[in-house]
C-alpha cells in the first residue's frame, strides 16, 4: 500500500489503526481510522493525543472526506491527516489543499496510476481562494502549508503509455489455405486466461489500432499465445493481420474473457464441442488443457468445414495433443473423439452438424449414445446461423444455456461468430 | 466586462494542459471511464446520443464580439457550423471529437473563455440577470458578485465531488429574470435598513424530478460575508447531502427532509467556525472585490439628451413589430436593450449558425459597446444600443434570419435539446417547439394571444424549465413511444410558481391541437386583451383549461 | 402476439462518440446490419459481459431490443431508432 506524498510514493512500517472507540481509553499517540461521516466534536477534545487520522474514501466520487479534512483543520487538528481508499491522482491536489498530508492507495491503483501521475498533480498552484482572500489576515499555519506545498515542485513529465495493451512478438505463422492461417506470439508474463477465453488483439499500424476479439487457440499453460484466423480481403484487421511475419509486433489487450470455459458449465460426464470454420479455435485450447479431462470422462470435438484443407489446423492440433508427452496419456482416442465433416468436398462424413445431430448420424458414427441432458454438456462456436440452429437442437435435448455467473449445461460464445 | 489577469490566463491554460493529459490517460487506460467521466464533465464534456458535446461557459451570460466570433470559428473548425445556447447561459457544441476538445479549450482560452465546471457534481457556471448593467429597474449590477463566485468556486478542492450538481444565480433587480427561486442558491441583491448592500440568500430551490421553491435562509447577508456563508452552505451540503439516491441528492431534498430551521442552524454554526478559525481569510479581500467591480463599470454612454428618436417614422410594419416586442427599457435615456430572437419560426430554439454568430459579433462591436448577453430564455441580447441605430441593426439581423419579432410571444419557446441530442432525454423537444411555432406563425394571431411562455423539457430533469412555464410541456417515454404531459400556470419571475399538471399526456401529433384548444379557451375566457394567459389562469383556476384540453372528460364535481 | 425479444449490444466510440455495435466479427462496427443479434436473457447478458471487458475503445456498452424485419435488425425503442440515424431528426441535412 503506497503512501503518496508530495515528493512521491513512500512505504511505511505497518501501523495499527483503531476506530474512534479507542479515544475512550486514555492512550496517547493514537492512529485512528475514521469514516467520512464522523463528527469533528467526537475527536476535537483528543486532538493532542492523536498522531494520525486516516479518513476513508469509499469512492473517489464521494467528496465528503475533503470537507471532513477541512473541518478537522479548522477545528485545530495539527497532527497528520491521511486520505485512504479510492482517490485518483487527479484529486491529489484537492486532498492537499483540504489539509491532508498524504494519500494511501491500493497497489492496483498504484500500478494503473504510477508515481509520476501523482507527482504531476502535486505542484501547488496559487488558488483562486488565496487570490481572493485577505492575505494580511491569513493564519501563519495556512501560509506555511502553502509555502511547503510550493517548495515541493518537481518537473512534470508527459506520460503516454498504452496501459492496457501488451506489445508482443510473432514467433510463428502457418498458412493453411487462401483463407486460413494461424500464428503464435510471445506471452506477457502477467497475462492470465482460462482455456476457451478470447482476447482483443490488434496491430500497431495506426494511431488508433483496430482491435478484434480472437479466441486464444492455445491452452492456458502454453508459454506462447496462439491464434487461428480467417483472411478477409477488406477486413479491418485481418487484411493486415494475414500478412504478419515472425518478428512483427501484435498488440494484445490485458484482459481475456469468454463464456466457453469450464466455469460456465455444470459438471457432467461427456463434453461436446461443436465448431464450424475458425470456431474450432477455443476448442483447440480446451482439448489441450488437462483440466478438461479431469472434469469430463470423454470429450467429443466436432469440426465442420467446407473443404479438406480447412480441416488441417484441427487435425494438426489433435495429432499434436495425442503425441504430447503428458497429454497423450490423458487424451487418447477413447478420451478425445475428433469428428470431422465437410459440406463441399467428399469425405467419410458430409453435411451440416445440425443435420447429423438431428438424424442421429453423428452418434452412430462415433458409436455413442445421443445427448442426455443429465450427464452431457456442450459448447458451441461458429457462425451466427450455426449458433442459432445448434443451440436450438441443444435445447431440444434438454440442455440449458449457461454463463459465467449462471453456469448451465451448454454455453455459446457470442462475442464473435465465424 | 471582466478581463483575465495573468492569474486567470495561467490558470485556464494549466487546466487545459491537465485535461489534455487526462484525455491521453483515458485513451491509454490509466484512467477508467468511471474515473474519467467526472473529470471530463468538469471540463464541460458530455457524451450524448450521437457524439460528444462540449458545454462552454458564458459566465453570467456576458460575451464580447471577439469571443462570439471565436465561438463561430470553433463551430466551423471543429464542429458542424453551429452552436446551441442553453437555459444556463452556456453554449453547447454538439460534434467535437474527444482529442479535439483540448484544442477547442485552448482556442477558448485565447479569448478568455473556458468550459470549466459547466457540468459534473460541482458548483456550476454562475448565472445572472441577462439585462444586468443595462436594465432600468436594476438596484445593483449582479455581475461582480457572479464573477467573485466564479473565481471562488473554480477548482474548489473541497467542492468538486459534491453529492450532485450545484447551481447559483444572482439578480440585482426586483424583477427576477434569473429564476433565483429555482436554484440551489439564489442571491437577490438588497440593502439593509441603513442602505448597506448585501444579499437575501435563498436556498433549496430547483426544478427537475421534484420541483421546489427556494426558501430564504438569510434575509440579509453583508456583502463581505458572502464567500464564508456560501462555503458554510456548501460544506453542510457536501457532508450531509444524500449520496444513496441520485434523485434525492440535490440540496433541495436535504433542506426539505431536514427542515429549513435545522439547516439554517447548521449553516450558521459552520459559518461562525469559518470566520473564527480562519481569522477572516475566507472573507474576500476588499481590494480584490473593488478590482473586480471596476471591470463592470458602465460603458461610456453617449449623452443623448434631446436626441429625439422617432422610431415610428423610421421603418416599416415589420420593423415596428420588432421594436414592440424585442426591446426592453434601458437605464440610460436614448438607449435600449435589444433581444435578438433565436426563435425564428421553425428554427431550433437556441441554435445559431456561425454566420449568425459573426453578424451578432459585428453588431455588438459596431452599435453595442461590444457587449453581448445570453439569456436563459435562449436568446441573445445586445444590452447597450442607441435607439437611433435600431433600423440599421434590424436590417442586418433580418439578413440572417435573426429579426423575428416574437420575444415573449407564443413562438419564443424554450426547448432543451431533447432526444435529438441528449442521452438522458425520454422524448424529443425540438420538433414539438417547431410544430407549435409554425402553427402560431401568424404574427397577428400571436400578438392577439399576447404574453405567453411555453417551455419544453425532453425529460424529468427539466432543463427546458417546463415547471415554470405558463404552458409547460414535458416529454416522457411511454413504452418506447414519446408522450407529452402538459403543466399550466408556472411562472419563473419574482411571482414564482410551479405549474400544475393538467391530466394525462398527449402523443406528439396531439400536442399542437391541445395547445390550440387551450389558447382558444383563454381567448374566450379572458376579461380583455390586457389579461394575460397567466393572469387569467390565476383568476379562473385550472378547471376551464383542463376542460379545453380534455373536452370529452366530464369535469370533477364537488362532493 | 409473442414478440421476439432479440437484442444487440451497442456503445459509443471513445474517440468520436459515434454509435457502434458489437459486430459478428468480434469487434465494434458502425453498421447496424453487421451487429450480432442474440436472444434476451443469458445470451444477451453474456454478449454484453464479453463486449464490456475492454472499455478502452468505447463508452457505455448496453443492450437494446430489436425486431428482425426482412432479415435486418430494426430498433424497437425510439431512442435507439434515433441513435442509429447518427444525426438529430431535426437536422437531416447533417447526415
Amino acid at each position: 500500500m503506497p503512501i503518496v506524498t508530495e515528493t512521491g510514493f513512500q512505504t511505511e512500517p505497518n501501523l495499527s489503526f483503531r476506530g474512534v472507540e479507542a479515544l475512550a481509553e486514555n492512550c496517547k499517540n493514537l492512529t485512528l481510522d475514521v469514516d467520512p461521516d464522523t463528527e469533528v466534536d467526537v475527536l476535537s477534545d483528543a486532538f493532542s493525543r492523536i498522531d494520525l487520522i486516516r479518513v476513508h474514501f469509499d469512492s473517489f466520487a464521494d467528496g465528503r472526506g475533503f470537507s471532513l479534512g477541512r473541518r478537522l483543520r479548522n477545528a485545530g487538528y495539527r497532527g497528520r491527516l491521511r486520505a485512504a481508499g479510492h482517490l485518483i491522482s487527479d484529486q491529489f491536489r484537492y486532498a492537499l489543499e483540504c489539509g491532508f498530508d498524504d494519500v494511501e492507495i491500493s497497489d492496483a491503483l498504484a500500478t494503473r496510476q504510477p508515481e509520476h501521475h501523482w507527482i504531476a498533480d502535486a505542484p501547488a498552484r496559487p488558488t483562486y481562494r488565496e487570490k481572493l482572500s485577505d492575505v494580511s489576515a491569513r493564519l501563519p499555519e495556512a501560509q506555511h502549508a502553502a509555502d511547503r506545498a510550493r517548495s515541493a515542485l518537481r518537473p512534470v513529465s508527459l506520460y503516454k503509455p498504452l496501459a492496457n495493451v501488451h506489445e508482443q512478438v510473432v514467433t510463428q505463422v502457418t498458412h493453411y489455405t487462401d483463407g486460413l492461417f494461424s500464428f503464435r506470439i510471445s506471452r506477457p508474463s502477467t497475462f492470465r486466461f482460462r482455456s476457451g477465453e478470447f482476447v482483443m488483439i490488434g496491430l500497431p499500424n495506426a494511431e488508433r489500432p483496430v482491435f478484434r476479439a480472437y479466441s486464444l487457440a492455445g491452452p492456458s499453460w502454453d508459454d506462447e499465445l496462439e491464434f487461428y484466423s480467417i483472411k478477409v480481403p477488406d477486413g479491418p484487421l485481418t487484411q493486415h493481420l494475414q500478412r504478419v511475419e515472425v518478428g512483427d509486433t501484435v498488440l494484445v489487450k490485458k484482459k481475456a474473457t469468454g463464456t466457453l470455459v469450464m466455469d460456465a458449465l455444470l459438471s457432467g460426464k461427456r463434453l461436446f464441442l461443436f465448431s464450424t470454420g475458425t470456431g474450432i479455435a477455443p476448442f483447440t485450447s480446451i482439448i489441450r488443457d488437462p483440466e478438461t479431462y479431469e472434469k469430463f470422462e470423454q470429450v467429443v470435438l466436432t469440426q465442420t468445414c467446407r473443404t479438406q484443407a480447412e480441416l488441417e489446423f484441427g487435425l494438426n492440433v489433435v495429432a499434436e495433443t495425442r503425441g504430447h508427452e503428458l497429454l497423450g496419456d490423458i487424451a487418447g482416442p477413447d478420451k478425445l473423439v475428433h469428428f470431422t465433416t465437410l459440406t463441399r468436398d467428399d469425405h467419410p462424413h458430409t453435411g451440416r452438424i445440425t443435420t447429423l445431430l438431428k438424424d442421429g448420424h453423428l452418434f452412430d458414427a462415433i458409436g455413442m449414445a445421443p445427448i442426455d441432458a443429465e450427464q452431457d454438456r456442450a459448447m458451441l462456436c461458429g457462425s451466427m446461423d450455426m449458433l442459432r440452429d445448434t443451440g436450438a437442437i441443444c435445447e431440444q435435448f434438454g440442455l440449458v444455456e449457461g454463463s459465467n455467473s449462471r453456469p448451465g449445461t451448454y454455453v455459446v460464445e457470442r462475442a464473435f461468430v465465424d | 466586462m471582466y478581463r483575465y489577469d495573468e492569474f486567470d490566463s495561467d490558470f485556464v491554460r494549466d487546466r487545459v494542459k491537465r485535461f489534455r493529459r487526462q484525455i491521453e490517460r483515458r485513451i491509454s487506460g490509466a484512467l477508467t471511464e468511471d474515473e474519467f467521466k467526472p473529470l471530463r464533465l468538469q471540463n464541460g464534456l458530455y457524451l450524448q446520443l450521437h457524439a460528444y458535446m462540449l458545454r462552454v461557459a458564458v459566465p453570467y451570460g456576458t460575451l464580447n464580439g471577439r469571443q462570439m466570433r471565436q465561438l463561430a470559428m470553433i463551430a466551423d473548425r471543429w464542429d458542424r457550423g453551429y452552436g446551441h445556447f442553453t437555459t444556463r447561459q452556456n453554449i453547447q457544441f454538439n460534434w467535437p471529437k474527444l482529442r479535439d476538445t483540448a484544442d477547442i479549450l485552448d482556442a477558448l482560452a485565447d479569448v478568455e473563455m473556458h468550459a470549466i465546471q459547466t457540468s459534473g457534481n460541482c458548483i456550476r457556471n454562475v448565472t445572472a440577470d441577462h439585462f444586468a448593467g443595462a436594465a432600468a429597474d436594476e438596484i445593483e449590477d449582479p455581475r461582480p458578485t457572479a464573477e467573485l463566485l466564479r473565481q471562488w468556486s473554480t477548482n474548489h478542492p473541497e467542492f468538486a465531488f459534491l453529492p450532485r450538481k450545484f447551481k447559483i444565480a444572482v439578480t440585482g433587480s426586483p424583477n427576477d429574470r434569473a429564476v433565483t427561486k429555482a436554484h440551489d442558491i439564489g442571491l437577490r441583491m438588497v440593502r439593509d435598513g441603513d442602505g448597506a448592500p448585501g444579499y437575501e440568500v435563498i436556498i433549496g430551490g430547483g426544478l427537475g424530478r421534484t420541483p421546489m421553491v427556494g426558501k430564504v435562509i438569510r434575509p440579509f447577508l453583508a456583502k463581505q460575508e458572502l464567500l464564508a456563508y456560501i462555503e458554510a452552505i456548501l460544506r453542510v451540503y457536501n457532508l450531509y447531502g444524500r449520496r444513496d439516491n441520485k434523485y434525492k441528492a440535490r440540496i433541495k431534498i436535504l433542506v426539505h427532509e431536514t427542515g429549513l430551521d435545522k439547516i439554517r442552524a447548521e449553516v450558521e454554526q459552520e459559518f461562525s467556525t469559518i470566520v473564527r478559525s480562519t481569522a477572516g481569510s475566507a472573507l474576500p479581500d476588499l481590494q480584490e472585490i473593488a478590482r473586480i467591480e471596476s471591470y463592470f463599470a458602465p460603458p461610456a454612454f453617449e449623452n443623448t439628451d434631446g436626441d429625439v428618436v422617432d422610431i415610428v417614422g423610421a421603418g416599416d410594419k415589420e420593423f415596428l413589430a420588432w421594436t414592440r416586442h424585442n426591446l426592453a427599457e434601458h437605464k440610460q435615456p436614448g438607449y435600449t436593450i435589444v433581444t435578438v430572437s433565436l426563435k425564428a419560426i421553425g428554427a431550433i430554439p437556441g441554435d445559431a449558425s456561425s454566420d449568425q454568430m459573426r453578424v451578432m459579433a459585428d453588431l455588438a462591436e459596431r452599435y453595442g459597446h461590444d457587449e453581448i448577453r445570453i439569456s436563459h430564455e435562449q436568446n441573445v441580447v445586445l444590452p447597450h444600443v442607441r435607439k437611433r441605430d435600431l433600423p440599421a441593426i434590424f436590417a442586418e439581423l433580418k439578413r440572417v434570419d435573426l429579426a423575428t419579432a416574437n420575444i415573449g410571444l407564443i413562438s419564443d419557446i424554450i426547448a432543451c435539446p431533447g432526444m435529438d441530442y441528449c442521452s438522458l432525454a425520454t422524448a424529443r423537444s425540438i420538433p414539438i417547439a417547431q410544430d407549435i411555432a409554425r402553427h402560431f406563425a401568424d404574427s397577428t394571431y400571436a400578438e392577439t394571444i399576447g404574453e405567453m411562455k411555453i417551455k419544453i423539457s425532453g425529460c424529468i430533469n427539466a432543463c427546458g424549465h417546463h415547471h415554470v412555464a405558463h404552458i409547460g410541456i414535458l416529454g416522457l417515454d411511454r413504452k418506447g413511444v414519446e408522450n407529452y404531459q402538459i403543466t399550466l400556470g408556472g411562472d419563473h419571475t419574482e411571482n414564482f410558481a410551479i405549474g400544475e399538471r393538467a391530466g394525462p399526456g398527449f402523443s406528439a401529433e396531439e400536442v399542437v391541437p391541445a395547445i390550440e384548444r387551450l389558447i382558444q379557451a383563454y381567448l374566450e375566457l379572458r376579461e380583455g386583451p390586457d389579461e394575460t394567459f397567466l393572469t387569467a389562469y390565476r383568476r379562473l383556476g385550472q378547471e376551464p383549461f383542463k376542460q379545453a384540453l380534455f373536452p370529452n372528460i366530464q369535469p370533477a364535481r364537488a362532493a | 402476439m409473442a414478440r421476439t425479444s432479440l437484442q444487440i449490444v451497442s456503445a459509443n466510440d471513445l474517440l468520436d462518440g459515434d454509435t457502434v455495435y458489437w459486430g459478428t466479427d468480434g469487434g465494434w462496427t458502425r453498421t447496424l446490419d453487421s451487429a450480432v443479434v442474440v436472444d434476451k436473457g443469458t445470451a444477451a447478458d453474456a454478449l454484453l459481459e464479453a463486449a464490456s471487458v475492454d472499455q478502452s475503445l468505447v463508452v457505455g456498452p448496453h443492450v437494446f431490443a430489436v425486431d428482425m424485419v426482412n432479415g435486418k435488425p430494426v430498433p424497437i425503442h425510439i431512442r435507439e431508432t434515433l441513435r442509429c440515424r447518427r444525426v438529430p431528426s431535426v437536422r437531416p441535412d447533417l447526415a
